[in-house]
């Protein structure tokens, strides 16, 4: 049987935050912090059984709903500059079933106090189209969550 | 601090092999077969070159003019179906700096006897310092360098 073929986007995903670009960077580098914001809504759980942020780390976690975290996520960190962009890819499997690659990429701009964060996800799915639309779903409820950390977690002194 | 910009783009290429899908991916995944055409037709002379082709594996490929900074090309495999299927990142250092991360896709369609191959590049271009077309157009050489060694064995 023949495997499906592959179909690609690109998702670009836009915010403004209230905080610093040193501050957001912290909580996009911070597993805790990640641990908290990542998952799209408060019934999915994210759980990093490994994570080593800094170019060439590997994270490894698990995330669904909660007491059935069905999916793996292989993230690597291929560049890092600090405050400013990261850029992984994210391999995500559901078991066995490999279901999609991302090239991601996050640029963080000053603006005034405050900080644009500019999202690209370039992804090659494998299971079809669904998986494109779950990545922003994802990825969109993610960044939403991110706003209420940066808002209630405190600045470190 | 530096001005830091991101160019995305995505391109496609297609290639037409008189070679069985098999031969391909044998060309693509065997290390010995993959030395032998993917060279750098500015700067022939192989430098470091080592190949893990198993998912999560690596492959290195380093090389540069004698008076010039070195080129290294890091890739990782994140998916492989054998005969069918093979997606890897990768980035691209000139020295010590990172120009490019991309993300390529290549199909494997039996096309008669022969091969139709689908490359799909997803490029993020770092700081302005290369640019889509010309990664486009240095891939496409590549693709050209494999039809030429798969010719020679057909």
């Amino acid at each position: 049987m023949t495997e499906p073929s592959v179909t690609h986007a690109t998702i670009v995903l836009e915010r403004i935050y209230e905080a610093s670009p040193a501050r957001v960077f912290q909580a996009l580098a911070d597993p805790q912090a990640r641990a908290r914001w990542g998952t799209p809504s408060k019934n999915v759980d994210l759980v990093y059984d490994k994570a080593d942020f800094r170019v060439g780390g590997l994270d490894i976690s698990r995330c669904g709903p909660r007491g059935s975290l069905i999916y793996r996520v292989e993230t690597r960190y291929i560049d890092i500059e600090p405050e400013q962009r990261i850029v992984s890819t994210e391999l995500v499997c559901e078991g066995w079933n490999r279901l999609s690659v991302s090239l991601v990429t996050v640029e963080l701009q000053p603006v005034g106090t405050s900080t644009r964060l500019v999202l690209t996800d370039q992804i090659a799915a494998f299971g079809g189209k669904d998986m494109i639309a779950g990545s922003q779903a994802g990825f969109s409820a993610a960044l939403d969550n991110l706003a209420v950390e940066l808002r209630h977690q405190p600045v470190d002194a | 601090m530096i001005e830091r910009s991101v160019v995305h783009s995505t391109f496609i290429i297609e290639r037409l092999y008189p070679a069985a899908p098999s031969k391909v991916f044998f060309a693509l995944s065997n290390a010995d077969a993959k030395r032998r055409w993917f060279t750098d037709p500015d700067n022939p002379m192989p430098g470091r070159f080592q190949m893990d082709f198993r998912i999560g594996g690596k492959e290195v490929n380093a090389g540069g003019p004698k008076d010039g900074p070195i080129h290294v090309y890091t890739a990782t495999y994140q998916d492989i179906v054998p005969d069918q299927r093979i997606v890897y990142s990768y980035d691209m250092l000139f020295g010590e700096t990172r120009i490019s991360v991309s993300l390529a896709t290549i199909e494997l369609f039996a096309d008669g006897k022969g091969t139709r191959l689908v490359l799909t590049e997803q490029g993020a271009f770092l700081d302005g310092h290369d640019t889509s077309s010309s990664r486009e157009h240095g891939t496409g050489v590549l693709l050209d360098l494999l039809g030429a060694f798969l010719n020679e064995k057909t």
